[in-house]
């Protein structure tokens, strides 16, 4: 009995951990949580479980010194992990329990806070550390640009022009238009790419000199499970009000 | 060292909304648009492209 309450009160103890990695990890470009090894599940689940509760105990010490309320957490946490008693266990329970709501609470929203940092101050794509699981979301909104390998920056893209090739009902299609929006999938995939003034062909006219024929509409969504592959291309424009050479004028 | 444009006065944003005459000539030339980057006309306009990444 004593064991199956310790347990639960250590599962108590590091669940603000997973509570924080699941808020951290949970936007639409991260969504996907994969199973890493159990040693690393265990180390992501107790390092931040420290240190939300290193955390909570900051904020709970302020908040004591500004609203005048008496709360000793240290003897709460002594019994509960390190005592075995039954007794001792019921006394703190309750309060425990309070204790645990409130640091998964923070652990909740210090997720999203830290989302928000990293997101802001582009460290998701100046260090491969705070990299999101989902790459088609910096591929597609250009931000792959950022990363520090690749030259260039996203902020001088002004056109973002795709090659789709698809299967449907056998037969190969390339599309091909500027690229305008895309939903990512809750799987952590791509669910489907808009593209405005697309033109297409059949892949096997490959060698026709007027092969791609206009769209009427102006946007066309494609579905990811139609799509074989994608080329994506970036594009700066600029329009020249200068001096230019007509003859290098395409 | 990633390099930032000069002039941006009449850089082409990305979410400018751009003609369908505009887009079909980029899906025309595409295929010359390098690094280096390419001028062509429009119409009455003049445009300077070139491939980022």
């Amino acid at each position: 009995m004593a064991l199956a309450v310790s347990t639960l009160f250590l599962f108590l103890f590091i669940l603000p951990g997973i509570t924080f990695k699941r808020a951290y990890l949970s936007s639409v470009f991260s969504r996907k949580l994969k199973f890493s090894g159990l040693l690393d599940e265990v180390f992501w689940a107790v390092f931040p479980s420290i240190v939300m509760h290193f955390l909570s105990y900051a904020i709970l010490l302020v908040a004591k010194s500004i609203l005048y309320f008496d709360f000793d957490i240290t003897v709460v946490l002594s019994k509960t992990l390190f005592e075995g008693n039954s007794e001792e266990y019921a006394s703190v329970f309750l309060t425990y329990l309070y204790y645990c709501t409130y640091v998964i609470a923070v652990s909740f929203c210090a997720g999203h806070v830290s989302r928000k940092i990293v997101r802001i101050f582009k460290l998701d794509r100046k260090f491969r550390l705070f990299r999101f699981s989902n790459d088609w979301h910096y591929l597609l909104s250009g931000e792959f640009l950022d990363f520090p390998e690749v030259p260039d920056s996203p902020e001088e893209v002004s056109f973002k022009l795709v090659n789709v090739l698809t299967e449907v009902g056998g037969k190969q299609m390339i599309y091909i238009g500027e690229l305008i929006h895309f939903t990512l999938s809750d799987e952590g995939g791509l669910e489907n790419i808009v593209l405005k003034d697309a033109k297409r062909r059949l892949l096997e006219d490959d060698l026709l000199e007027n092969r791609y024929y206009e769209i009427p509409g102006r946007y066309i969504t494609i579905p990811y499970k139609t799509i074989i592959n994608i080329n994506i291309r970036y594009f700066y424009l600029e329009e020249i009000t200068s001096e230019y050479d007509e003859d290098k004028l395409l | 060292m990633k390099q930032k444009s000069e002039n941006k006065e009449h850089w082409v944003s990305n979410k400018e909304k751009k003609s369908r005459e505009l887009v079909y000539k980029l899906i025309d030339i595409n295929k010359e648009i390098d690094g280096e980057g390419k001028t062509f006309r429009l119409g009455e306009k003049v445009y300077f492209v070139r491939e980022l990444g």
